[in-house]
Formats: C-alpha cells, structure tokens, sequence
C-alpha cells in the first residue's frame, strides 16, 4: 500500500474508532450489567448493598471521560510513562 | 513580628528567634502541643501526637545538638508519612493493622535535619482518595474559618493544624489537589512542587503517575524555608529527579518586575462561583498580568484523563483490600474505588497517550509565559456533609468537583503554589500560581509578592 494511502487508511480507522467511542459513551449501556459481569471477571465481589453506588459511580465516570473519548489522537502518539530498566 | 511561642508565630519567625536564642526550643513546642491539646475537640486535625519524641528532640535542639534553618519549627505531617513507631494510616482503618514504621519519612527526616520537630500525624480522606476532608473513621477534619464547613482534602488535616494555629508547618500529598484544595478553602500558602522534585520514599502510595508531596503554611516564605529543605535526589523514589537542588529562598524577595503573567483562560473561567473568579482577577490586575488569556488546550480532557489514570491506578493498589475487607473502607472511598476497578483499560492507554500531547502543548505556552494564574477552587469551603453544591444554576457533585481546576495542572506535574485570599466574606478562596516544570522559584515569588503586597493574605482561623 503506498505510503499516502496508508496514511490516509490509518487516519479513517483512526477516524472510526474515534467515533466508536463517541458512539460507546452516547448509548448508555446497561452499567447495571457491565458491573456485575466486569466484577465477575475480575473476581471482586461487590456486596448487594454496594452495588447501587457502584453503578453511580461507574455512571458518573461515563460523563466524567466524555471530553477524554472526544480526542482524537495520531496514532504515533505513545504513553507518556518512560520505563528506564 | 509575632511572638514566636504564640498561634501566628510563622515558621521563618520561630527559626529566627530559637536561632538568635531570645526563645527556646522546648518552649515552643511546649506551646504548640498545648494548643494542639486546646484545638482537637474543635478542628480534629491529629490522629497521632508524638509528645515525648517533639519534647526530647526539643531538647537537644536546645542543648545544641542540632542546628539549621528551622530550629525549633514544630510541624505535623499527613498520616501517610511513616513516623517511626506507628502505623501509616493513610486515613484508613485497614492500615492500622500494619506494622508500625520502622523509621521516618524521608521528608520527615529532611525537615527533622534541618531542625524542624515533628509533633504528630494528621488526619486525612482515606487513601488521599477525597477533596473534602471528611473521614469515616477519623471524623472530619473541621475547618478553622467555620468548623461546620468541609477543611478540604485530601490534606484536611494539614489545612486545620495550620490554619488553626496548631503548628506553624505541614506535609501534605497531592495527587489530584490534596494540597491545593485544603490551602483554598482554609486559607494557606500550600506548594505542589514539580513531579519528582521531593522524595516521596516512606509515604503511602495513592497513584504514581500523580503522587506529589509538598507544605502547607501562613507564609510564602515558610514554603520556601521548607522546601529548600527537602529537595535532593533520593535512591529510595526511582521518580525522585537526579536534579541538584534549586534554592528558592535567595530569591524570594527579588520581586514579580521581571516575570511574565497571565492568566488561565476558557476551562478556568467558567464553572466557579463570582468569588473564585474575581480574587484572580484580583491578583492578575496587582501583577499586572497579560490581558489576553492563556489558554490550556483540551483542559477539560486533561481532567477526564487525571481522572481515569487516578480512578484505575487506585483501584488497582487497593483491590487486594476491596476484595477482603470491603466493609472496612470508608463508605466515600469503597464505591468509587470499586468502579475504578472496573473500568476499560482502553479509557487508561488513552488518557497516557493524551497526557503526553497535553504535555507538549502546554509547555509551549511558557515560551510567551512564566507564570499562569487560575483559580485552585471552583467555591469556598462546602458545609461538612454536603453532596451536590450549584454553581452557574449547575448540579455538581462536591467530591468531584472540588478538583476540577486543580486536576489539569497536576495531570502534567507541573509546580503550582497556592496564595490564599480573603473575598470580602468569612470564608477564603485560593489562587494557583502555575509555572513550568522546576521553576518553584517563580511560583514562590509571586506568592510571596502578593503576600507582601497585603493581596494574599494567611489569616488564622478564630475558633
């Protein structure tokens, strides 16, 4: 694939994905469900009267991370940590 | 000058007079625990005090056996410094059942050098996961300007023994604003130096990516007097810089003339109560800032992102405790650490990648920039208890919101000090003095201009 197209791929899956996220934030899922099947998974039992203020708080992160999910960012971008062996 | 065994006696004051020997060590200490004792009941900011160790260790300041720039200082850190012998609380229950600390904080040995006497731990949101000063197990930490309003957090009681008069000095820690916050909204000069500038070796962790340590105190010039202090490489934190110390305090005095001002616009103009805003604008016109903002790009994000990497990063650390003694956390703390826990770790790689981009961004603006003003706090002091607070006809939760303005500057390490100011009103708001990475020197100066100037002002609070 020549270079200018492959630049251009990259930025439309970049693109895509981007929206993706947008998408994930904008359908409010069932953070009911997301909780208990993420806790399941991670073996961490959450106590029936924990739960409702899980899921608040998992709901308040949504709204809290939308501007982070609105970004988009080039794909050479990497992680700000440095790991020095 | 005040008298140095009084409340209002600053750091620097005390120093001075055990040095020129018109006061003793002990009788200073003396006093404080004394009002230490006087205050609890109102301010509730101790959870530990070392009476024996701060009187013995007064006496051989006095005997002669240790000399430097803070003779005779008593000081308390937040209960997530080791002291030697107790248990590092971190605000929690949980920790009290490990064993003790077998020796001192690194900062609390450096400031211990320098002469400074420990007198005791403080109390804290549990596991620095809080804005508000609140405690479960401790109780609150109350604030000294009004004891029925939040101190701030998670440094809440750092914010009380100082502004209370309890001790002239504190340690803090500051992730998100645990500094910053509690300095606002009690009243105090607070420091978040850069990233990295002062070990963190023997405190208890909270988020890597953001832990910071810093003071908190009634003068600009004390911050300075105890972070010059405290800096130096330390094997013991692999994030501690190689960087030889920077003194700040030669400089302190030598004016705001030669510095660039502006002021954070956009994100840190909008949000915040009338108050919060006008005291830096306040500050801005006396420094004769810049008229035209500056403006942090994608602010807003840079908050989301400090708080999916503090969110994820705690959770992580604590998840071996959320599964095996979840009724032991703080009810504030529990819930929110077990959301963290679950969140995507596609949100934490993004919010990295980000960080580097806000990063470069930002630093760009000190080519035209030395110094950026915004405000620490979207409010004043919430009452104890209080959830949601309206700003701008807006709903807001406290907890989370508390930070917001703080968040953004952290995200990137960047050094910021804190000048307290007195709104025409019973309760202060705060102002953060922002510079470019290492450069606490200027953030001092100008918080020491303003001071100076009667702008910023550290009253004690009148219980």
């Amino acid at each position: 694939m020549p270079l200018l197209r492959l630049i251009g791929f990259t930025r439309e899956v970049t693109c895509h994905f981007a929206q993706g996220e947008k998408a994930v934030a904008e359908n409010k899922p069932d953070v009911g469900k997301l909780v208990d099947e993420a806790a399941k998974a991670i073996g961490l039992p959450i106590a029936p009267e924990y739960r409702d203020d899980v899921i608040l708080n998992y709901q308040r992160s949504l709204a809290i991370v939308a501007p982070l999910l609105a970004v988009d960012l080039d794909d050479p971008l990497t992680p700000a940590p440095v790991y020095r062996p | 000058m005040s008298d140095p065994v009084s409340a209002d006696a600053t750091a620097s004051e005390i120093a001075r007079a055990v040095a020129g020997g018109t006061v003793k060590a002990t009788a200073v200490v003396d006093a404080a625990l004394a009002r230490i004792a006087a205050s609890e009941p109102k301010v509730n900011a101790f959870t530990d005090i070392v009476a024996d160790r701060a009187r013995k260790r007064a006496a051989a300041v006095d005997a002669g056996g240790t000399h430097g720039p803070l003779a005779g200082v008593p000081f308390a850190v937040k209960n997530l410094f080791d002291i030697a012998g107790l248990s590092t609380r971190a605000g929690s229950k949980i920790n009290n059942d490990l064993p003790a600390a077998e020796r001192d904080a690194a900062l609390v040995r450096r400031l211990e050098a320098a002469g400074a006497i420990l007198v005791g731990g403080l109390n804290m949101g549990e596991y620095a996961y809080d804005f508000t000063g609140e405690n479960a197990h401790y109780g609150p930490s109350r604030n000294p300007h009004d004891p029925t309003r939040m101190t701030g957090g998670s440094s809440g009681g750092s914010g009380a023994a100082v502004a209370s008069g309890e001790v002239p000095l504190a340690l803090g820690s500051d992730t998100n604003g645990s500094i910053r916050v509690p300095s606002a909204l009690c009243g105090l000069f607070g420091l978040k130096p850069t990233y990295g500038r002062l070990s963190r070796a023997g405190s208890f962790p909270f988020v890597d990516a953001f832990d910071h340590l810093g003071p908190l105190a009634r003068s600009a010039e004390d911050l300075a007097l105890a972070f010059d202090a405290m800096q130096g490489p330390d094997p013991d934190d692999p994030v501690c810089t190689t960087r030889a110390a920077i003194p700040t305090l030669p400089l302190l005095h030598e004016g705001v003339g030669a510095l660039r001002i502006g002021i954070a616009g956009d994100y840190f103009m909008q949000g915040a109560e009338p108050e919060a805003l006008a005291v830096v604008e306040i500050a801005a016109r006396a420094l004769s800032a810049a008229t035209e903002p500056v403006i942090l790009p994608d602010a807003a994000a840079a908050r989301a992102a400090a708080y999916v990497i503090t969110a994820i990063e705690g959770a992580q650390l604590h998840l071996p405790r959320l599964k095996s003694r979840p009724q032991d956390f703080d009810p504030d703390t529990r819930e929110r650490f077990m959301a963290g826990a679950l969140l995507p770790g596609s949100w934490y790689v993004k919010a990295q990648r980000f960080r580097r981009r806000y990063r470069e961004a930002v630093l760009k603006l000190f080519d035209d920039v030395d110094v950026i003003l915004a405000p620490a706090t979207p409010c004043s002091a919430p009452k104890l208890g209080q959830k949601m607070m309206t700003i701008g006809g807006v709903e807001l939760p406290v907890r989370a919101s508390l930070g917001m303005f703080t968040q953004p500057i952290s995200f990137i390490g960047l050094p910021v000090a804190v000048a307290p100011m007195m709104h025409p009103g019973p309760m202060p708001y705060g102002v953060q003095i922002i510079a470019k990475p290492f450069n606490e020197q200027a953030v001092l100066r100008v918080a020491h201009w303003l001071q100076q100037q009667g702008i910023a002002t550290a009253d004690r609070g009148k219980l």
